[in-house]
């Protein structure tokens, strides 16, 4: 199957389907609103779409192979529960055929007590649960687990929660290479985030917000062909985290960071690049020259995403038109590297997709059928069968 | 969104209008007419790698945003604009129509016209067309028009006027690791005058049969000739040189891996080409020999040859297994007087690039048909259904090694057998085997009496080894002089094929592997067993059965009156279940029948596997033996388990040939009421029997009757005393051969006394 990576019309929000030239899939983040349910309503029916993506399995359960919450906001995690089938695998029931999580990739946040500062949404209180529910499991049978019961967490647990169960915690700067067991070098993904805290009160402060955000460098293979197509997607993390990062690895790994399609961080957030306020300053704030440098190591005619809303200067950030400019000067000044999926959904009515083969990344077209529907407005495959003489 | 339908504009106006609704066409103008046809530029967007999109052109030179010139045709919309690329646009792709003077790429898999056709509104073909335009820029920015999983992409050849006949195996086998060439005896035809050129209107066809020869010319020798007819049509000899590729420096073979447009005009261009493709010094050495070969001879009109440049792929064709790719040009020899080659104009002599068209050959007819080599076939019968069995076999490429018939072909044979009137007068197996000969097959020809033939020539009639032979005479005596002929064809699985009821049922029959059941056998198991009511009236009633047809004053054929369709159905129906049955591969036997409905054409098809008949030879008599179908040697044994302290008994129904001193068993009557079971002795009863055997009889179209009777032993021990008192009794009281069968715990013995006994 041809690989590829999708980028769903979810808003200020992420939503992201990775297939590999293996057959599998990882979601990454999901943001499904209400109205997005609703066939009365124009927001994009996201949910449906995903499903048209996925496979069944023999017991006829629609599956991802992996899901990763790069961080538990509503933004990245909505409509979890409604969608997914939560808890042991043998209680899916068809009449209500949730999608089966065969792999959970969770941050080690879940084993954190619940916080009075910051409430979780339900969704990532049911992502936390069914996450303990999984290392429990793990803690119990060890690797026979089965699909549906398995996870990987993403870096450990700074309270050594995660001492014990090693063998599913990727360390930060490591490479995963197998996703629901199978290590087929369909892709490698690097960590990078979330950060260990250590001592360092003032660092811990900046880091606090938005600090948590799983970050990834994925390498795809496409094709059969290794690493023809470098991802680089960090969930909300913000300035701080990526001008740690660069300070970390300018020197010898600069190139770990580089990528054939960024995701803007935070929904193009002007706080991922700067530490200055940009509604006090306007244009005198300053960009971060190592969290730029972080999130500036193109490969050839790389993009980069904007998974938010459609950006108007006048409107409050995320998404920063001042962030969208700093972006297109990253890809050379060409706006048209820079995407927004929510343009897309305008233009095209439909998600933002690559398709990944041995000749590179390519954007996908619309496929004739769809594409003759909105232009022509009517069912345009109403051809004569070819019989033959 | 546009309105379907509003054609209110041009035709430019609207094809852009529409072209315009297409996500991938960015822009467009209509242009100035040209030749007087309308034209529109199209802009089309073309996504490729991100790598490349990044400097605006692919590695294959697409760029990422294509002008296109769609030229509307006179027909339109009856027919689909063409579709030009810009002039500068590579060549170097497959699926581009090589001859355009403009890039014309090939858009569809097929006719580019039946695809613009198939859509009910414009609107969508314009749409789709843009679609398929789109994606073939798309696939050439990243050189993916050739799937190298699925092969290479032979260069696009058809439209040209120039054909090249010859078995495209043939000339793939004559490659060799070292370079090379052939010169192999070919046919031509030649359109337009003697003073004309290849490229001035003369258009050529050569055909080989891919028989060398080695370029001596002798006096004598028939290699070139040319034999004008009527106007500006000639044929004649001449030669194809078949060249392929010198292997490498390093030793390694010649791989030309990438596409090259199909320019070549001239000589100098084909030598050039030739020289790209490896090919040069076989091509060289070829001429040289020609020159050498009408060295001081003169002809007075110009010659056509064909050169076929057999050139290898990194990957294997597309359909093919093989590598080589075949591509052949015509040019045309004058040897002139006072000549310094030739080839008059030198390198500027025009050469033209033709089709390839494949020899009429059983490997072509197989790819055509979708089908494997089959075994050879011997046919007994050239009437209507062997006729037609015997070309549908040719068609799909199987062989046909010998035909058989003893009878002309009349007028009348017109309504229904495959061949034409050409024939009428000729005998049947000479026609036919003449009409296969077209097909590349030479079968043995057999006009005598096959019932004798089968006995005294039967290798004319069947030869060795032949896989299947298929009788279709409709002839009783032909069925059982088969089944005699059976031992000696130790290899050959026999089949019998027939129609009856008008056409409206055909039976096939097929032998066990090792002759176990015979055609006999099988006929007698589907008097037998034919439970479907239908069926049973079209194979017995009179009514439906042969009746004389007059063909001529005094003159009668008996015959079956229906049209040829209906005969067609059923053997195209029968023709198939050969395949089928040859197909599986099965060791039983074989009964198939069709059954056509009242009116149409359906026809329900049922198969009914017999497995081999117990064979018994019969004591007392003079080398018959008993041959009973498995059913009932099954329910015999039953019968006898259930009565183990008593002997028990019943009558046997089959028939009997006194030719083939057989009794054949398919069927058996319970004992009457009457009957008596003892350890020591089973008394048949009478009660009711007779009834019973008459009733038997009619069901089964009058063909089975009683053959004798059955009784058990308790143990292993043959006929007694009283047994053959009781065969001697039986045998006195009627004609028809009377078998007495005994069934012990362990096995059969049969025995029959003579009526003189």
């Amino acid at each position: 199957m041809t690989a590829s990576i999708t980028f769903f019309p979810v808003a200020n929000g992420d939503m992201t389907l990775l297939k590999f030239d293996n057959d599998q899939t990882l979601l990454i983040d999901m943001h499904v609103r209400e109205a997005a349910d609703d066939e009365d309503d124009d927001t994009p029916d996201v949910m449906a779409d995903l499903r048209g993506r996925l496979k069944r399995d023999e017991k006829g359960r629609l599956y991802v192979d992996g899901f990763l919450l790069t961080h538990p906001d509503q933004d990245h995690i909505a409509g979890l529960q409604t969608h997914f089938h939560l808890g042991p695998a043998g209680d899916w029931n068809k009449d209500d055929d949730k999608i089966l999580i065969r792999e959970m990739w969770s941050s080690p946040i879940v084993f954190r007590r619940a916080s009075k500062t910051h409430t979780l949404c339900d969704d990532a209180k049911a992502w936390a649960k069914e996450a303990r529910r999984r290392v429990a499991l793990y803690r119990e049978k060890g690797s026979s687990t089965a699909e549906g019961d398995r996870i990987q967490i993403m870096g450990e647990d700074d309270n050594g929660k995660t001492d014990d169960i090693l063998a599913i915690v990727v360390k930060v700067d490591d490479e995963i290479t197998q996703l629901n067991r199978a290590a087929s070098g369909a892709f490698e993904a690097r960590l990078f985030a979330p950060l260990p805290q250590g001592d360092d009160e003032e660092l811990d402060e900046l880091l606090a917000k938005n600090r948590s955000s799983v970050i990834l460098r994925f390498s795809v293979r496409g094709g059969g062909a290794l690493d023809k197509c470098r991802v680089l997607m960090g969930g909300d993390a913000e300035v701080a985290i990526w001008e740690r990062l660069w300070e970390k690895h300018s020197s010898d790994h600069a190139d770990w960071l580089s990528y054939d399609i960024l995701l803007a961080p935070h929904h193009c957030s002007w706080h991922s690049l700067s530490y200055d306020s940009y509604s006090d300053l306007g244009e005198d704030a300053e960009v971060c020259a190592d969290a730029r440098s972080a999130l500036a190591q193109t490969r050839k005619g790389a993009v980069i995403i904007a998974s938010s809303k459609m950006i108007d200067p006048d409107e409050a950030d995320p998404p920063s038109d001042r962030a969208k400019r700093e972006y297109i000067s990253i890809v050379d000044g060409t706006s048209k590297r820079f995407i927004c999926v929510a343009d897309v959904w305008d233009d095209e009515k439909r998600p933002l997709q690559f398709d990944i083969t041995a000749n590179g990344v390519t954007k996908a077209v619309k496929t004739a059928a769809k594409a003759a529907v909105t232009a022509l407005g009517v069912g345009a495959t109403a051809a004569h069968a070819r019989a033959h003489g | 969104m546009i309105p379907v339908g509003a054609v209110a504009d041009s035709p430019a106006e609207h094809l852009l209008r529409v072209a315009r609704a297409h996500p991938e066409c960015v822009g467009g103008a209509v242009l100035e007419p040209l030749n007087g046809r309308s034209r529109v530029r199209v802009e089309i967007n073309v996504e490729m790698p991100l790598h490349m999109k990044v400097d605006g052109v692919s590695a294959t030179g697409v760029r990422t945003c294509e002008p296109v010139e769609l030229e509307i045709p006179d027909e339109y919309p009856w027919r689909s604009p063409r579709a030009y690329l810009r002039t500068d646009f590579s060549r170097n792709f497959p699926h581009l129509m090589p001859f355009a003077e403009r890039p014309l790429p090939c858009l569809v898999d097929g006719d580019q016209d039946e695809y613009f056709l198939q859509f009910g509104l414009v609107e969508y073909s314009i749409f789709h067309l843009i679609g398929q335009l789109a994606a073939w820029l798309r696939k050439a920015a990243v050189g993916g028009l050739i799937d190298a999983n699925q092969g290479w992409e032979p260069m696009l050849r058809r439209a040209l006027s120039h054909v090249v006949e010859c078995d495209a195996d043939l000339a793939r086998s004559a490659v060799t690791k070292k370079g090379g060439w052939v010169a192999w005896r070919a046919r031509f035809f030649r359109q337009g005058s003697e003073g004309a050129t290849i490229g001035t209107g003369v258009e050529v066809w050569a055909s080989s049969k891919g028989e060398s020869t080695p370029l001596i010319r002798s006096a004598d020798d028939p290699s070139f000739t040319f034999r004008g007819s009527t106007g500006d049509f000639a044929r004649g000899n001449t030669v194809i040189g078949v060249i392929w590729p010198d292997k490498q420096p390093d030793g390694k073979p010649f791989v030309s891996g990438s596409y090259m447009p199909e320019s070549i005009r001239t000589l100098g261009d084909l030598r050039k080409r030739a020289s790209e493709l490896g090919c040069g010094r076989g091509l060289t050495t070829f001429f040289s020999n020609l020159e050498r070969c009408f060295s001081g001879l003169v002809l007075n009109a110009p010659v056509p040859i064909a050169i076929m440049l057999c050139v290898r792929r990194p990957v294997h064709l597309i359909g093919t297994a093989s590598d080589i790719e075949l591509l052949p040009y015509v040019l045309e020899i004058r040897a002139n007087p006072n000549r310094t080659s030739l080839f008059a104009q030198g390198d500027d002599e025009p050469v033209g690039p033709a089709m390839h068209y494949q020899a009429l050959s059983p490997s072509l007819l197989r790819s055509l048909s979708d089908t494997m080599a089959g075994p050879s076939i011997a046919l007994l019968g050239c009437g209507s259904v062997g006729s037609k069995l015997g070309l549908h076999a040719a068609r799909a490429g199987h062989s046909i090694v010998s035909v058989s018939d003893q009878s002309s072909l009349r007028p009348h044979n017109m309504a229904r057998h495959a061949l034409g009137p050409v024939g009428v007068g000729r005998n049947k197996a000479e026609a036919l085997g003449q009409e296969l000969a077209g097909f590349g097959l030479s079968p043995t020809i057999y006009c005598g009496d096959m019932v004798s033939g089968l006995v005294a020539e039967q290798k004319q009639i069947i030869p060795r080894g032949t896989g299947i032979a298929v009788n279709s005479t409709a002839s009783l005596a032909v069925r059982e002089a088969l089944d005699l002929a059976a031992n000696g064809l130790p290899k050959t699985r026999l089949f019998e094929a027939a129609l009856f009821g008008r056409g409206r049922g055909a039976f096939l029959l097929m032998d066990g592997k090792t002759h176990n059941p015979t055609h006999s056998d099988l006929v007698a198991e589907l008097y037998a067993t034919l439970d479907d009511p239908c069926a049973t009236h079209l194979l017995f009633d009179p009514a439906e059965g042969l009746s004389a047809v007059q063909i001529g004053q005094g003159c009668g054929s008996l015959t079956m009156p229906m049209k040829d369709a209906q005969l067609s159905v059923m053997t195209a129906g029968l023709s198939l279940e050969i395949d089928s049955a040859v197909a599986n591969g099965s060791s039983d036997g074989l009964i198939v029948t069709g059954i056509c409905e009242q009116h149409g054409v359906s026809t329900r098809w049922s198969r009914h596997p017999v497995p081999p008949f117990e064979i018994v030879q019969i004591e007392g008599s003079d080398g018959w033996s008993l041959r009973l179908s498995r059913r009932v040697v099954d329910h015999i044994r039953a019968e006898a388990k259930a009565y183990n302290h008593v002997e028990t008994g019943g009558v046997m129904i089959g028939l009997a040939s006194a030719r083939l001193r057989t009794v054949t068993v398919v069927d058996l009557l319970d004992a009457p009421a009457d009957s008596k079971r003892s350890a020591e002795l089973f008394v048949l009863g009478t009660q009711g029997l007779q009834g019973a055997i008459e009733a038997r009889h009619l069901a089964s179209g009058r063909t089975l009757f009683d053959v004798g009777t059955w009784h058990s032993h308790l143990a292993d021990v043959g006929a007694s005393t009283l047994d053959w008192r009781t065969a001697s009794d039986l045998a006195a009281e009627r004609a028809p051969p009377s078998v007495l069968l005994i069934t012990t715990p362990k096995r059969l013995f049969a025995l029959m006394a003579r009526k003189d006994g």
